[in-house]
Protein backbone atom coordinates (compact mmCIF):
# COMPACT_ATOMS: atom_id res chain seq x y z
CA UNK A 1 0.00 0.00 0.00
CA UNK A 2 1.51 3.68 -1.03
CA UNK A 3 2.90 5.40 2.01
CA UNK A 4 0.51 8.76 2.41
CA UNK A 5 0.78 9.00 6.04
CA UNK A 6 2.68 8.78 9.25
CA UNK A 7 0.65 5.53 9.98
CA UNK A 8 1.93 4.35 6.67
CA UNK A 9 5.66 4.49 7.01
CA UNK A 10 5.30 2.62 10.33
CA UNK A 11 3.00 -0.17 8.97
CA UNK A 12 6.28 0.08 6.30
CA UNK A 13 8.98 -0.27 8.83
CA UNK A 14 6.93 -2.99 10.58
CA UNK A 15 6.24 -5.38 7.10
CA UNK A 16 8.49 -8.15 6.21
CA UNK A 17 9.93 -5.97 3.40
CA UNK A 18 11.63 -3.67 5.33
CA UNK A 19 15.49 -4.63 4.58
CA UNK A 20 18.69 -3.80 6.21
CA UNK A 21 21.60 -3.29 4.04
CA UNK A 22 25.04 -3.81 5.39
CA UNK A 23 28.49 -2.67 4.13
CA UNK A 24 32.18 -2.19 5.34
CA UNK A 25 35.20 -1.39 2.78
CA UNK A 26 38.75 -1.34 3.48
CA UNK A 27 40.58 1.55 3.53
CA UNK A 28 42.02 2.83 0.16
CA UNK A 29 44.33 6.02 -0.55
CA UNK A 30 42.60 9.01 -1.63
CA UNK A 31 44.11 12.12 -3.39
CA UNK A 32 43.35 14.15 -0.37
CA UNK A 33 41.28 16.73 1.79
CA UNK A 34 38.50 18.09 0.33
CA UNK A 35 38.41 15.26 -3.25
CA UNK A 36 36.05 12.58 -3.71
CA UNK A 37 37.27 9.12 -3.64
CA UNK A 38 34.84 5.83 -5.12
CA UNK A 39 34.56 2.85 -3.20
CA UNK A 40 32.56 0.80 -6.13
CA UNK A 41 35.85 -1.23 -6.45
CA UNK A 42 36.93 -1.19 -2.63
CA UNK A 43 37.39 -4.94 -0.87
CA UNK A 44 34.80 -5.40 1.46
CA UNK A 45 31.12 -6.37 2.02
CA UNK A 46 29.27 -6.54 -0.97
CA UNK A 47 32.14 -7.98 -2.89
CA UNK A 48 33.53 -5.26 -4.94
CA UNK A 49 32.99 -4.20 -8.07
CA UNK A 50 34.86 -4.53 -11.62
CA UNK A 51 36.40 -1.82 -13.88
CA UNK A 52 33.44 -0.68 -16.28
CA UNK A 53 33.45 -1.21 -20.01
CA UNK A 54 34.82 0.33 -22.28
CA UNK A 55 33.65 3.04 -25.18
CA UNK A 56 29.99 3.41 -24.45
CA UNK A 57 30.10 1.31 -21.12
CA UNK A 58 27.41 -0.15 -19.37
CA UNK A 59 24.36 0.14 -17.13
CA UNK A 60 25.05 -1.43 -13.35
CA UNK A 61 21.83 -2.84 -11.84
CA UNK A 62 20.94 -3.75 -8.46
CA UNK A 63 23.17 -7.03 -8.38
CA UNK A 64 25.81 -5.75 -10.40
CA UNK A 65 29.54 -6.69 -8.62
CA UNK A 66 29.78 -3.58 -6.30
CA UNK A 67 26.27 -2.71 -5.38
CA UNK A 68 24.77 -2.93 -2.08
CA UNK A 69 22.06 -5.06 -3.45
CA UNK A 70 18.55 -4.17 -3.10
CA UNK A 71 15.24 -5.79 -2.85
CA UNK A 72 13.06 -4.69 -5.79
CA UNK A 73 9.85 -3.33 -4.52
CA UNK A 74 6.65 -5.92 -5.36
CA UNK A 75 3.41 -5.09 -7.06
CA UNK A 76 3.07 -1.18 -8.18
CA UNK A 77 5.29 -0.24 -4.92
CA UNK A 78 7.58 2.47 -4.32
CA UNK A 79 10.90 1.34 -2.61
CA UNK A 80 12.04 4.63 0.32
CA UNK A 81 15.49 4.62 2.21
CA UNK A 82 14.35 4.47 5.73
CA UNK A 83 17.49 5.23 7.30
CA UNK A 84 21.80 5.39 6.27
CA UNK A 85 24.06 4.99 9.48
CA UNK A 86 28.29 4.73 8.58
CA UNK A 87 31.52 5.41 10.69
CA UNK A 88 34.62 5.62 9.19
CA UNK A 89 38.36 5.13 10.73
CA UNK A 90 39.21 8.27 9.44
CA UNK A 91 36.88 11.56 9.43
CA UNK A 92 35.17 12.16 6.13
CA UNK A 93 31.90 12.46 4.42
CA UNK A 94 29.85 9.76 2.89
CA UNK A 95 27.39 9.66 -0.35
CA UNK A 96 24.73 7.17 -1.19
CA UNK A 97 24.04 7.29 -4.78
CA UNK A 98 22.69 5.31 -7.89
CA UNK A 99 25.31 4.62 -10.32
CA UNK A 100 22.71 4.71 -13.79
CA UNK A 101 25.54 4.38 -16.18
CA UNK A 102 29.51 3.72 -16.30
CA UNK A 103 32.80 3.89 -18.67
CA UNK A 104 36.15 3.28 -18.43
CA UNK A 105 38.96 2.73 -20.87
CA UNK A 106 39.66 6.81 -21.54
CA UNK A 107 43.16 8.48 -21.81
CA UNK A 108 44.77 11.54 -20.16
CA UNK A 109 46.68 11.69 -23.77
CA UNK A 110 44.52 11.30 -26.30
CA UNK A 111 44.40 15.28 -28.07
CA UNK A 112 41.02 13.87 -30.80
CA UNK A 113 37.73 13.30 -29.05
CA UNK A 114 37.35 10.00 -27.79
CA UNK A 115 33.84 9.01 -28.46
CA UNK A 116 31.38 7.43 -25.81
CA UNK A 117 27.67 7.60 -27.02
CA UNK A 118 26.79 6.30 -23.87
CA UNK A 119 23.96 3.11 -23.24
CA UNK A 120 21.19 4.04 -22.60
CA UNK A 121 19.96 3.90 -18.80
CA UNK A 122 16.42 2.73 -17.34
CA UNK A 123 15.42 4.26 -13.63
CA UNK A 124 11.55 4.45 -13.80
CA UNK A 125 10.51 7.92 -14.78
CA UNK A 126 13.86 9.33 -13.88
CA UNK A 127 14.71 11.19 -17.73
CA UNK A 128 18.11 12.73 -16.27
CA UNK A 129 16.58 15.92 -14.00
CA UNK A 130 19.11 15.56 -11.26
CA UNK A 131 21.48 13.14 -12.94
CA UNK A 132 25.37 14.13 -12.35
CA UNK A 133 28.12 13.44 -14.55
CA UNK A 134 31.46 12.72 -12.39
CA UNK A 135 34.61 11.21 -13.79
CA UNK A 136 36.39 8.09 -11.82
CA UNK A 137 40.11 7.13 -11.99
CA UNK A 138 41.36 3.66 -12.46
CA UNK A 139 44.46 3.91 -13.38
CA UNK A 140 46.08 7.42 -12.85
CA UNK A 141 46.75 9.47 -15.75
CA UNK A 142 49.33 12.49 -16.06
CA UNK A 143 50.26 15.06 -13.42
CA UNK A 144 50.20 17.91 -15.80
CA UNK A 145 46.88 19.76 -14.77
CA UNK A 146 44.29 20.13 -17.74
CA UNK A 147 41.14 20.82 -18.74
CA UNK A 148 38.70 18.03 -19.82
CA UNK A 149 35.16 18.60 -21.55
CA UNK A 150 32.58 16.55 -22.23
CA UNK A 151 30.11 16.67 -24.48
CA UNK A 152 26.66 15.37 -23.39
CA UNK A 153 22.77 15.39 -23.63
CA UNK A 154 20.79 17.69 -20.77
CA UNK A 155 17.75 16.84 -18.74
CA UNK A 156 15.71 18.25 -21.51
CA UNK A 157 16.52 16.10 -24.37
CA UNK A 158 18.94 19.23 -25.71
CA UNK A 159 22.60 17.58 -27.57
CA UNK A 160 25.73 19.30 -27.48
CA UNK A 161 26.10 20.66 -24.44
CA UNK A 162 29.33 21.00 -22.78
CA UNK A 163 30.66 20.36 -19.13
CA UNK A 164 33.85 20.63 -17.95
CA UNK A 165 36.73 19.88 -15.46
CA UNK A 166 39.90 21.14 -14.64
CA UNK A 167 42.27 18.66 -13.39
CA UNK A 168 44.64 18.62 -10.99
CA UNK A 169 48.10 17.31 -10.51
CA UNK A 170 49.04 13.63 -10.30
CA UNK A 171 44.73 12.13 -9.46
CA UNK A 172 44.79 8.79 -7.83
CA UNK A 173 43.18 5.21 -9.15
CA UNK A 174 39.89 5.57 -7.30
CA UNK A 175 39.37 9.62 -7.58
CA UNK A 176 36.11 10.59 -8.18
CA UNK A 177 35.63 14.17 -9.90
CA UNK A 178 32.42 16.30 -10.82
CA UNK A 179 32.34 17.96 -13.86
CA UNK A 180 30.57 21.30 -14.26
CA UNK A 181 27.60 21.61 -16.06
CA UNK A 182 26.74 23.77 -19.00
CA UNK A 183 24.57 27.12 -17.25
CA UNK A 184 21.09 26.25 -17.57
CA UNK A 185 21.62 22.66 -17.30
CA UNK A 186 20.16 20.33 -14.49
CA UNK A 187 21.00 16.55 -15.18
CA UNK A 188 22.28 14.45 -18.02
CA UNK A 189 20.77 12.27 -19.68
CA UNK A 190 23.69 11.10 -22.07
CA UNK A 191 27.30 11.39 -22.69
CA UNK A 192 28.88 11.61 -26.39
CA UNK A 193 32.59 12.63 -25.89
CA UNK A 194 34.92 13.55 -24.10
CA UNK A 195 38.40 15.72 -25.17
CA UNK A 196 41.29 17.13 -23.06
CA UNK A 197 42.81 20.27 -24.05
CA UNK A 198 46.24 19.25 -23.84
CA UNK A 199 48.23 15.71 -22.59
CA UNK A 200 48.44 15.08 -18.98
CA UNK A 201 51.47 13.19 -19.71
CA UNK A 202 49.84 9.78 -18.85
CA UNK A 203 47.33 7.88 -20.70
CA UNK A 204 46.30 5.67 -17.40
CA UNK A 205 42.69 5.00 -17.38
CA UNK A 206 39.36 6.75 -16.24
CA UNK A 207 36.00 6.63 -17.35
CA UNK A 208 32.85 8.85 -16.47
CA UNK A 209 29.90 7.88 -14.42
CA UNK A 210 26.16 9.35 -14.33
CA UNK A 211 24.39 8.99 -10.55
CA UNK A 212 21.83 9.87 -9.21
CA UNK A 213 22.50 11.38 -5.18
CA UNK A 214 20.45 9.64 -2.82
CA UNK A 215 21.62 10.88 0.66
CA UNK A 216 24.68 11.91 2.52
CA UNK A 217 26.33 11.42 6.05
CA UNK A 218 28.66 12.69 7.61
CA UNK A 219 31.01 10.95 9.77
CA UNK A 220 32.87 13.50 11.79
CA UNK A 221 34.45 11.75 14.90
CA UNK A 222 36.75 9.00 13.90
CA UNK A 223 34.88 5.54 14.49
CA UNK A 224 32.46 6.77 15.86
CA UNK A 225 29.95 7.78 12.64
CA UNK A 226 26.09 8.83 12.27
CA UNK A 227 22.75 7.38 11.67
CA UNK A 228 20.13 9.49 9.96
CA UNK A 229 15.73 8.78 10.41
CA UNK A 230 13.42 8.00 7.70
CA UNK A 231 12.73 11.99 7.92
CA UNK A 232 16.64 12.80 7.56
CA UNK A 233 17.32 11.37 4.68
CA UNK A 234 13.89 12.68 3.26
CA UNK A 235 12.59 9.27 2.36
CA UNK A 236 14.39 9.35 -0.94
CA UNK A 237 12.84 7.09 -2.90
CA UNK A 238 15.14 4.50 -4.70
CA UNK A 239 14.11 3.10 -8.34
CA UNK A 240 13.76 -0.43 -8.92
CA UNK A 241 16.95 -2.04 -9.96
CA UNK A 242 19.13 0.94 -8.54
CA UNK A 243 22.86 -0.13 -8.15
CA UNK A 244 23.58 1.53 -5.05
CA UNK A 245 26.85 2.76 -4.71
CA UNK A 246 28.69 4.54 -2.10
CA UNK A 247 31.87 7.69 -2.19
CA UNK A 248 33.64 9.53 0.30
CA UNK A 249 34.32 13.28 0.47
CA UNK A 250 37.98 12.74 2.10
CA UNK A 251 39.64 14.60 5.08
CA UNK A 252 43.02 13.91 4.02
CA UNK A 253 44.75 11.06 1.67
CA UNK A 254 43.27 7.65 3.14
CA UNK A 255 39.63 6.93 3.41
CA UNK A 256 39.05 4.81 6.83
CA UNK A 257 37.87 2.04 7.01
CA UNK A 258 33.86 2.38 6.40
CA UNK A 259 31.44 0.70 8.03
CA UNK A 260 27.53 1.27 8.12
CA UNK A 261 24.04 -0.02 7.17
CA UNK A 262 21.18 1.57 4.92
CA UNK A 263 17.48 0.42 5.64
CA UNK A 264 14.57 0.34 2.71
CA UNK A 265 10.90 -0.06 2.81
CA UNK A 266 8.71 -0.23 0.19
CA UNK A 267 5.09 1.16 0.17
CA UNK B 1 -2.46 -7.55 15.66
CA UNK B 2 0.20 -6.09 13.03
CA UNK B 3 1.44 -2.88 13.91
CA UNK B 4 0.02 -0.83 11.08
CA UNK B 5 0.10 3.03 12.60
CA UNK B 6 1.86 4.99 15.21
CA UNK B 7 -0.87 3.73 17.55
CA UNK B 8 -0.50 0.14 17.37
CA UNK B 9 3.04 0.93 17.86
CA UNK B 10 1.94 2.97 21.10
CA UNK B 11 -0.02 0.03 22.18
CA UNK B 12 2.11 -2.47 21.05
CA UNK B 13 5.23 -0.41 23.41
CA UNK B 14 2.84 -0.60 26.75
CA UNK B 15 2.95 -4.05 26.19
CA UNK B 16 6.67 -4.50 25.08
CA UNK B 17 9.61 -6.74 26.42
CA UNK B 18 12.65 -5.43 28.05
CA UNK B 19 15.80 -6.78 26.28
CA UNK B 20 18.55 -6.19 28.74
CA UNK B 21 22.47 -5.32 27.31
CA UNK B 22 24.80 -7.02 29.39
CA UNK B 23 25.09 -4.72 32.35
CA UNK B 24 28.63 -6.20 33.59
CA UNK B 25 31.06 -5.99 30.70
CA UNK B 26 34.18 -4.66 31.67
CA UNK B 27 36.69 -2.42 29.76
CA UNK B 28 38.53 -4.16 26.39
CA UNK B 29 41.84 -2.50 25.44
CA UNK B 30 40.89 -3.29 21.74
CA UNK B 31 42.69 -4.33 19.08
CA UNK B 32 44.27 -0.99 18.35
CA UNK B 33 44.00 -1.05 14.40
CA UNK B 34 41.05 1.14 14.48
CA UNK B 35 39.91 -0.80 11.19
CA UNK B 36 38.57 -4.24 13.00
CA UNK B 37 35.68 -4.61 14.50
CA UNK B 38 35.61 -5.83 18.66
CA UNK B 39 33.33 -7.51 20.72
CA UNK B 40 33.64 -5.98 24.05
CA UNK B 41 35.48 -7.54 26.76
CA UNK B 42 35.55 -11.49 26.36
CA UNK B 43 33.71 -13.16 23.69
CA UNK B 44 30.83 -13.98 26.25
CA UNK B 45 29.80 -17.36 24.42
CA UNK B 46 33.16 -18.94 24.80
CA UNK B 47 35.75 -20.30 22.41
CA UNK B 48 33.59 -22.02 20.05
CA UNK B 49 33.88 -25.88 18.98
CA UNK B 50 36.40 -26.81 16.23
CA UNK B 51 34.61 -27.89 13.99
CA UNK B 52 32.06 -25.00 14.19
CA UNK B 53 28.39 -24.84 16.06
CA UNK B 54 25.13 -23.49 15.54
CA UNK B 55 24.04 -20.28 17.84
CA UNK B 56 20.80 -19.82 19.46
CA UNK B 57 19.07 -17.60 22.67
CA UNK B 58 19.37 -21.10 24.39
CA UNK B 59 23.34 -21.12 24.14
CA UNK B 60 25.38 -20.51 26.72
CA UNK B 61 26.41 -16.80 27.24
CA UNK B 62 23.16 -15.75 24.88
CA UNK B 63 21.71 -12.50 26.55
CA UNK B 64 18.32 -13.92 27.60
CA UNK B 65 15.02 -12.36 26.43
CA UNK B 66 11.12 -13.11 26.24
CA UNK B 67 9.54 -15.25 23.68
CA UNK B 68 6.90 -13.00 21.51
CA UNK B 69 3.75 -13.84 23.67
CA UNK B 70 1.93 -14.45 20.08
CA UNK B 71 3.59 -17.01 19.87
CA UNK B 72 5.22 -15.16 16.30
CA UNK B 73 8.97 -16.20 15.24
CA UNK B 74 10.04 -12.60 16.14
CA UNK B 75 10.11 -9.42 17.42
CA UNK B 76 10.94 -5.64 16.24
CA UNK B 77 12.96 -3.35 18.27
CA UNK B 78 11.14 -0.45 18.85
CA UNK B 79 14.15 1.44 21.19
CA UNK B 80 17.46 1.00 21.99
CA UNK B 81 18.83 2.86 24.90
CA UNK B 82 22.87 2.66 25.32
CA UNK B 83 24.75 3.68 28.46
CA UNK B 84 28.32 4.31 28.71
CA UNK B 85 29.43 4.59 32.53
CA UNK B 86 33.28 3.97 32.27
CA UNK B 87 34.46 6.83 33.42
CA UNK B 88 38.17 9.18 32.37
CA UNK B 89 38.32 7.07 29.15
CA UNK B 90 36.39 9.10 26.35
CA UNK B 91 34.42 5.88 24.85
CA UNK B 92 32.17 5.70 22.10
CA UNK B 93 33.17 4.18 18.62
CA UNK B 94 30.10 2.75 15.99
CA UNK B 95 28.18 -0.39 17.18
CA UNK B 96 26.54 -3.13 15.22
CA UNK B 97 23.52 -5.16 16.74
CA UNK B 98 24.04 -8.71 15.44
CA UNK B 99 22.67 -12.20 15.57
CA UNK B 100 25.47 -14.74 15.75
CA UNK B 101 24.28 -17.51 13.52
CA UNK B 102 27.57 -19.86 13.49
CA UNK B 103 31.26 -19.84 14.24
CA UNK B 104 34.26 -22.34 14.34
CA UNK B 105 37.36 -21.89 17.10
CA UNK B 106 40.10 -23.17 18.69
CA UNK B 107 42.59 -22.97 15.74
CA UNK B 108 46.58 -22.07 16.06
CA UNK B 109 47.74 -18.79 14.24
CA UNK B 110 50.91 -20.72 13.67
CA UNK B 111 49.61 -23.02 11.73
CA UNK B 112 49.45 -22.76 7.87
CA UNK B 113 47.54 -26.29 7.40
CA UNK B 114 43.75 -25.99 5.69
CA UNK B 115 40.80 -26.12 8.18
CA UNK B 116 37.98 -28.46 6.47
CA UNK B 117 34.48 -27.46 7.81
CA UNK B 118 33.16 -30.88 7.72
CA UNK B 119 30.08 -31.36 8.21
CA UNK B 120 29.05 -28.53 6.27
CA UNK B 121 27.01 -26.74 8.66
CA UNK B 122 23.88 -24.32 7.64
CA UNK B 123 22.53 -21.24 9.03
CA UNK B 124 20.38 -22.01 11.55
CA UNK B 125 17.92 -18.91 10.56
CA UNK B 126 17.03 -16.80 7.58
CA UNK B 127 18.87 -17.03 4.78
CA UNK B 128 22.52 -16.19 3.70
CA UNK B 129 22.08 -12.49 2.02
CA UNK B 130 23.36 -9.85 4.57
CA UNK B 131 25.73 -12.27 6.31
CA UNK B 132 28.97 -11.30 7.10
CA UNK B 133 32.20 -13.70 8.16
CA UNK B 134 35.07 -12.60 10.30
CA UNK B 135 37.64 -14.00 12.25
CA UNK B 136 37.30 -14.43 15.79
CA UNK B 137 40.19 -14.16 17.85
CA UNK B 138 39.76 -16.01 21.11
CA UNK B 139 43.02 -15.61 22.26
CA UNK B 140 45.96 -13.16 21.12
CA UNK B 141 47.70 -13.91 18.09
CA UNK B 142 51.39 -12.96 16.82
CA UNK B 143 52.80 -10.21 15.33
CA UNK B 144 53.25 -10.74 12.25
CA UNK B 145 49.81 -9.81 10.12
CA UNK B 146 48.95 -12.47 7.99
CA UNK B 147 46.27 -13.04 5.51
CA UNK B 148 43.46 -15.85 6.09
CA UNK B 149 41.61 -17.70 3.10
CA UNK B 150 38.28 -18.42 3.24
CA UNK B 151 36.52 -21.27 0.73
CA UNK B 152 32.74 -20.10 1.20
CA UNK B 153 28.96 -20.74 -0.42
CA UNK B 154 28.13 -17.85 -1.14
CA UNK B 155 24.12 -16.35 -0.58
CA UNK B 156 22.67 -17.91 -3.69
CA UNK B 157 24.39 -21.15 -2.61
CA UNK B 158 27.81 -21.10 -4.97
CA UNK B 159 30.27 -23.24 -3.48
CA UNK B 160 34.23 -22.34 -3.85
CA UNK B 161 34.24 -19.11 -3.45
CA UNK B 162 37.14 -17.05 -2.52
CA UNK B 163 37.43 -14.26 0.70
CA UNK B 164 40.03 -12.55 2.67
CA UNK B 165 40.77 -11.92 5.80
CA UNK B 166 43.60 -9.82 7.04
CA UNK B 167 44.78 -10.29 10.89
CA UNK B 168 46.35 -7.06 12.26
CA UNK B 169 50.13 -7.29 14.20
CA UNK B 170 48.54 -8.83 18.01
CA UNK B 171 45.50 -8.88 17.32
CA UNK B 172 43.58 -9.56 20.66
CA UNK B 173 41.34 -11.59 22.37
CA UNK B 174 37.89 -10.73 20.73
CA UNK B 175 38.50 -8.86 17.71
CA UNK B 176 36.59 -9.62 14.93
CA UNK B 177 38.49 -8.89 11.41
CA UNK B 178 35.84 -8.88 8.99
CA UNK B 179 36.36 -10.70 5.47
CA UNK B 180 36.85 -9.74 2.28
CA UNK B 181 34.10 -10.86 -0.10
CA UNK B 182 34.56 -12.24 -3.47
CA UNK B 183 33.08 -9.87 -6.25
CA UNK B 184 29.18 -10.37 -6.73
CA UNK B 185 28.86 -11.86 -3.66
CA UNK B 186 26.63 -10.22 -0.61
CA UNK B 187 26.32 -12.89 1.44
CA UNK B 188 27.28 -16.29 3.36
CA UNK B 189 25.57 -19.64 3.38
CA UNK B 190 28.38 -22.05 4.64
CA UNK B 191 32.08 -22.06 5.32
CA UNK B 192 34.15 -24.67 3.86
CA UNK B 193 37.74 -24.17 4.75
CA UNK B 194 40.05 -21.73 5.54
CA UNK B 195 43.68 -21.42 5.86
CA UNK B 196 46.04 -18.98 7.11
CA UNK B 197 48.90 -17.53 4.82
CA UNK B 198 51.84 -17.80 7.04
CA UNK B 199 52.57 -18.39 10.36
CA UNK B 200 51.70 -15.12 12.92
CA UNK B 201 54.48 -16.33 15.26
CA UNK B 202 52.18 -16.98 18.26
CA UNK B 203 49.82 -19.74 18.72
CA UNK B 204 47.06 -18.14 20.02
CA UNK B 205 43.79 -19.04 19.27
CA UNK B 206 41.27 -17.81 16.62
CA UNK B 207 38.07 -19.22 14.24
CA UNK B 208 35.92 -17.72 12.16
CA UNK B 209 31.80 -16.25 13.06
CA UNK B 210 28.77 -16.07 10.61
CA UNK B 211 26.48 -12.89 12.08
CA UNK B 212 23.73 -11.18 10.43
CA UNK B 213 24.09 -7.63 11.29
CA UNK B 214 20.96 -5.98 12.68
CA UNK B 215 21.50 -2.26 13.40
CA UNK B 216 24.41 -0.31 13.28
CA UNK B 217 24.34 2.90 15.18
CA UNK B 218 27.10 5.35 16.56
CA UNK B 219 28.16 5.14 20.41
CA UNK B 220 28.64 7.99 22.86
CA UNK B 221 30.72 8.96 25.54
CA UNK B 222 31.66 8.28 29.11
CA UNK B 223 28.86 8.73 31.34
CA UNK B 224 26.01 9.77 28.79
CA UNK B 225 23.91 8.02 27.03
CA UNK B 226 22.07 7.58 23.70
CA UNK B 227 18.26 6.86 22.61
CA UNK B 228 17.36 5.23 18.89
CA UNK B 229 13.48 5.39 18.67
CA UNK B 230 11.08 2.95 16.39
CA UNK B 231 11.87 5.57 13.21
CA UNK B 232 15.66 5.54 13.92
CA UNK B 233 15.55 1.32 14.76
CA UNK B 234 13.17 1.04 12.00
CA UNK B 235 11.54 -1.85 14.21
CA UNK B 236 14.19 -4.41 12.79
CA UNK B 237 12.70 -7.43 13.38
CA UNK B 238 15.09 -9.53 15.71
CA UNK B 239 14.29 -13.36 15.21
CA UNK B 240 13.10 -15.22 18.94
CA UNK B 241 16.14 -17.53 18.77
CA UNK B 242 18.64 -14.64 18.18
CA UNK B 243 21.51 -14.84 19.69
CA UNK B 244 22.56 -11.58 20.43
CA UNK B 245 26.01 -9.81 20.18
CA UNK B 246 27.55 -6.23 20.20
CA UNK B 247 29.96 -5.41 17.61
CA UNK B 248 32.23 -2.55 18.19
CA UNK B 249 34.00 -0.56 15.44
CA UNK B 250 36.48 0.37 17.91
CA UNK B 251 37.68 4.29 18.43
CA UNK B 252 40.87 3.28 21.19
CA UNK B 253 39.66 1.49 23.96
CA UNK B 254 36.27 -0.36 23.96
CA UNK B 255 34.06 0.05 26.63
CA UNK B 256 31.79 -1.03 29.10
CA UNK B 257 27.90 -0.53 27.22
CA UNK B 258 24.61 -1.27 29.03
CA UNK B 259 21.25 -0.78 28.42
CA UNK B 260 18.25 -1.70 27.37
CA UNK B 261 15.74 -2.47 24.35
CA UNK B 262 12.25 -2.48 24.04
CA UNK B 263 10.96 -5.51 21.85
CA UNK B 264 7.40 -5.06 20.73
CA UNK B 265 5.36 -7.44 18.35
Amino acid sequence: MAITTSDGLVAAMAASTRKGITFYRLTQTSKGAGLVHSLFLASGFPGPGATPSTGAGDNPLRTTAGSLVITNPSGGNKLYLASFSAQASTVGGLRLYDRLWQNSGLSGTTLTSQTINSTAWTRGDLTGDGVELWGEVYSAFGSTAQTLTVTYTNQAGTGSRSATYASPSAPVAGQMFPLTLQSGDTGVRSVQSAIWGASTGTAGNFGLVLLRPIAEISMGITSVGNLKDVFQVGMQEISADACLALQVFCSTTSTGFISGMVHTIEG
Amino acid sequence: MAIASFSDLKAAMAHASRLMIEPNWTANSGNGSNVKFGVPTANPYGVPAGAGQTYSKASSGAWPFNDPPSGGSSWMLANLHQLISRNSIIQDGFWMLTDRLWACGGFSAISTSLNTITPQTFLPRGTGEGVICCAEVTTTIGATPQNVTVSYTNQAGTSGRTGTIAFDASAGASTWAPMQFQAGDYGVNSIESFQLGGSTGTAGAYGLVLARPLFHFPGTSSNRDRVFEALQTCLVKIDKNAALTWVNQINGNSSAPHGYGMLVE
